[in-house]
């Protein structure tokens, strides 16, 4: 009967048909109630490569020489499928899958990178990356610290940036207690360049429309150079030729120290003589440099006093330096508001040398 | 009508600059400041030659170079 379990026969043995039904036939696949039976029928002869069912599991498992193995659901698996990132898979046989490398078009596998500074597409951040990210953001100055325009950013202490709000037109950046503050200047003593002019083979020119809005009138000049010696420019004001120019000139001629009253030397009363004669020397230090004051040019009550001095290298043969100063008054009530420089003698043009300009200042 | 004179306008309101032919009223202007320097000028140098005159009379008559410019100046 089936669950007889094993029988050694012997050598000279004569089997009986039930024994051969049992052992034989009917056992060709043991069968036992459980796996307890199993055990208990095979101690100490089960051998790699015998078969059993077991009714408790309804299972055949086979003796692999150190365990039953059951087989009754071995090969279920009928294929292996893929999606990308994966590839690979199967239906039959050995089955290998992959994961593809990831691009920034697509997905797959990455690797990761302690690199900061890196700038590839394909590598990962690690958080050690991201946190030296971090670290620098979190201790840069944030820009939301600055909220209107014109707004500068300064260091109320060390490491601790604040904000300077924009300050007020014609305000100055000054320290106040040892930060940056916008402050009001004090008023009046401030310059300011009107305009600029750099002369080039000029024979003459002119600031007109000048404001009345400044106290003093400062005009400046340096390098200018005459391209003859009987060439001479004087400074006319509000095109005015009259004989309205009283001026009192000291000047230095070599080893000598003169003096000239309106319509002295080089004095023509209907001007300012300070753009001079005989400069055409090149060579900076050859030229005429100097400065002329307009003392309350704007003003309508009186006359206007003004002051000056320039110098420059005599080119006529006379072979020294002349040092002009001049005071002079202009008889005149109406503001001044042109200044010509104008050529009074010769046929020869004035120019700038190298870094020189004329200029026009406007004292608050 | 050209003078061939070019002079140069730097407006200080707006920052224009012109450049323009000398009227006829500046050209005369200039004729005029032409003679008037040059009226100057040889005053200026006739002043010199006549001091120049003194100091060569003065030495003549034996006084030193100090002397001279003790009287006439430097």
């Amino acid at each position: 009967m089936a669950g007889a379990g094993y029988r050694l026969f012997a050598t000279g043995d004569v089997l009986t048909a039930a024994q051969v039904n049992t052992y034989l036939q009917q056992q060709t696949v043991m069968v036992f109630a459980d796996s307890s039976a199993r055990t208990t029928a095979l101690s100490g002869v089960v051998a790699e490569g015998m078969v059993s069912y077991l009714q408790s599991d309804d299972t055949v498992y086979v003796y692999n020489g150190s365990a039953w193995v059951g087989i009754a659901n071995s090969g279920d698996i009928t294929s292996v499928g893929v999606t990308s990132p994966i590839t690979g898979g199967g239906t039959s046989g050995a089955v290998t899958i992959a994961i593809q490398d990831a691009s920034t078009a697509q997905r797959g596998s990455v690797q990761l990178s302690d690199s900061t500074s890196t700038t590839s597409s394909t590598l990962a951040a690690t958080s050690t990356a991201v946190k030296s990210a971090y670290d620098l953001a979190a201790a840069a100055i944030p820009k939301t610290l600055t909220t209107t325009t014109g707004d500068i950013i300064y260091a109320s202490g060390a490491n601790t940036p604040a904000r300077l709000g924009i300050g007020s037109t014609s305000q100055v950046l000054s320290v106040v207690a040892g930060v940056p503050a916008w402050s009001t200047p004090a008023s009046g003593g401030g310059l300011t360049l009107i305009s600029t002019v750099v002369p080039s083979a000029s024979s003459g020119f002119s600031f007109s429309s000048i404001s009345s809005s400044y106290k003093h009138l400062l005009l400046t000049w340096d390098g200018i150079l005459h391209s003859n010696n009987s060439t001479a420019f004087d400074v006319r004001l509000n095109a005015n030729s009259g004989a309205n120019y009283n001026s009192m000139v000291y000047y230095g001629s070599g080893t000598s120290l003169a003096q000239a009253n309106a319509g002295g030397a080089s004095s023509y009363n209907p001007t300012v003589p300070v753009f001079g004669k005989n400069v055409a020397n090149a060579g900076f230090n050859n030229t005429n440099s100097g400065y002329l004051w307009l003392y309350d040019y704007a003003n309508t009550s009186y006359a206007k006093q003004c002051s000056g001095a320039w110098m420059f290298y005599d080119s006529s043969g006379a072979a020294h330096t002349q040092i002009w100063n001049s005071q002079m008054t202009f008889d005149i009530l109406t503001a001044i508001s042109s200044i010509d420089i104008t050529r009074i003698s010769g046929a020869g043009t004035m120019t700038i040398t190298t870094n020189g300009s004329v200029k026009l200042w406007g004292m608050a | 009508m050209g003078y061939g004179v070019m002079k140069t306008i730097i407006n200080c309101e707006n920052g224009e600059i012109i450049e323009r032919e000398l009227s006829a009223e500046e050209i005369k202007q200039q004729t005029i400041d032409e003679k008037e320097y040059a009226k100057i000028q040889k005053v200026e140098t006739d002043k010199l030659i006549a001091k120049q005159s003194a100091q060569e009379k003065l030495a003549a008559l034996g006084l030193t170079d100090d002397e001279v410019r003790a009287i006439i100046g430097a």
